[in-house]
């Protein structure tokens, strides 16, 4: 069975030739109404607001009826990481009756999958998984599975990871590359699930397994999305195939797509 | 900020899904342990999703009167405790102190009991509408 690659979206931060960054962050354009009503932008998490962008670009040729059976996978390095750290401060330094509600609603790694499904109708399964730079892998391989073995017909998986606070002093005293905000949607189809969208390429493999302790990066750090931040640039270009290899200490990821 | 759906959809799709990946019927689940925060709408929610999933009257466990929400960490817990339960072959009481809402359609343990089947079904629920299900059996 070919597994059909069928839309990509993606944000993610400007980097030059020489590999330096212009901003570690970007910003979502503004969004649909079918999507996520006006107000609502507002009150939501960065990692949520990444991740309903790139879920409305992805999704614009999929019909009501078809998000209704959609399957998600997030892949997600840091995952909530950063609303944590926030809210737990609140409630340290300044007491409990200072601890955010809106906050606390947002102190889940899954949290942008249900602001997504919330948002497009999806009802299928669900799925978070947090493996490092090895995130995307580990999302397209658990999205794999699912079409594979008839849990699903199509998945939106999604790679991202977004930045709050200023961590670079503390990445850079630990001798880690920039990180840099990036989220990529891969829309993931079954043989004759995808009725007139052209596919755009196929997943012929992804795996996560155990390998030597890898350096650290270099370069950029894409963090959970490193494995498909190429994507995009590959399907412009003429190549066949692209393959990926991510390292994450003893982890290793490999992704394969061809035409 | 978050609520679950009123009429537990969510779960009790989790509950199918979860039925329809082991190749079993709500009739195989000898007991249920929930995520029972003890809220007004996670209880409701959770009974409206047993009844549709597994049509009603399920004797359920929550576990979080004597364990307190572990958060993150409660859904491996209390599996682990559904599978010490079939393992031990019995039905671990609720240490509840109040009395289960009437509107509730699910029974509780108060005393330990015979567990009467092989198979437990473990769920919980968490915010921006996630639900887990997991099946447990006996070999």
């Amino acid at each position: 069975m070919k597994l059909a690659l069928t839309a990509v979206a993606s944000l993610r931060a400007e980097v030059d030739a020489a590999r330096s960054l212009a901003s570690r962050k970007v910003e979502p354009p503004p969004y649909e109404r079918w999507c996520v009503a006006p107000r609502r932008p507002g009150r939501m998490d960065r990692a949520s607001l990444h991740a309903l962008w790139v879920a409305q670009e992805a999704l614009r040729a999929v019909s009501p009826p078809e998000r209704g059976s959609l399957a998600l996978v997030l892949g997600t390095a840091l995952g909530c990481a950063e609303v944590n750290e926030l809210y737990h401060r609140g409630l340290v330094v300044d007491g409990a009756d200072h601890a955010s509600p809106a906050l606390f609603a947002q102190t889940i790694p899954s949290g942008p999958l249900g602001e997504v499904s919330i948002a497009t109708g999806a009802r299928g399964p669900a799925v978070t998984v947090m493996a490092g730079r090895c995130s995307a892998a580990a999302a397209l391989a658990s999205a794999r599975r699912m079409l594979l073995t008839g849990r699903a017909e199509r998945v939106l998986v999604i790679a991202s990871d977004t930045l709050g606070e200023d961590r670079e002093p503390v990445r850079a005293a630990r001798g880690e590359a920039p990180g840099a905000e990036a989220t990529v949607a891969m829309l993931l189809e079954r043989d004759g699930a995808f009725g007139r969208r052209a596919p755009l390429a196929t997943l012929a493999h992804a795996a996560v397994t155990a390998d030597e302790p890898a350096p650290a990066l270099e370069g950029v750090d894409w963090m959970g999305a490193a494995a498909v931040i190429g994507l995009p640039e590959w399907l412009s270009g003429a190549s066949s195939t692209l393959a990926v290899t991510v390292r994450d200490g003893r982890a290793r990821a490999d992704v394969r797509w061809a035409r | 900020m978050t609520a679950p759906d009123r009429e537990g959809g969510g779960l009790a799709r989790a509950i199918a899904s979860a039925l329809r990946d082991a190749d079993l019927t709500a009739g195989d689940i000898a007991w249920v342990s929930a995520h029972a925060t003890s809220t007004a709408f996670n209880d409701a929610m959770e009974s409206a999703a047993f009844a549709a999933a597994l049509g009603g009257g399920v004797v359920v466990h929550g576990a979080k009167p004597v364990t307190g929400h572990t958060l993150g960490a409660c859904g491996a817990l209390e599996a682990i405790l559904a599978i010490e339960a079939l393992r031990r072959g019995v039905r671990p009481p609720t240490r509840a102190t109040l009395e289960l809402d009437p509107a509730l359609a699910v029974t509780l343990d108060r005393e330990p009991a015979a567990m009467s089947g092989s198979v437990a079904l473990s769920v919980n629920s968490a915010m921006a509408g996630h639900n887990t299900a997991v099946l447990v059996g006996l070999p």
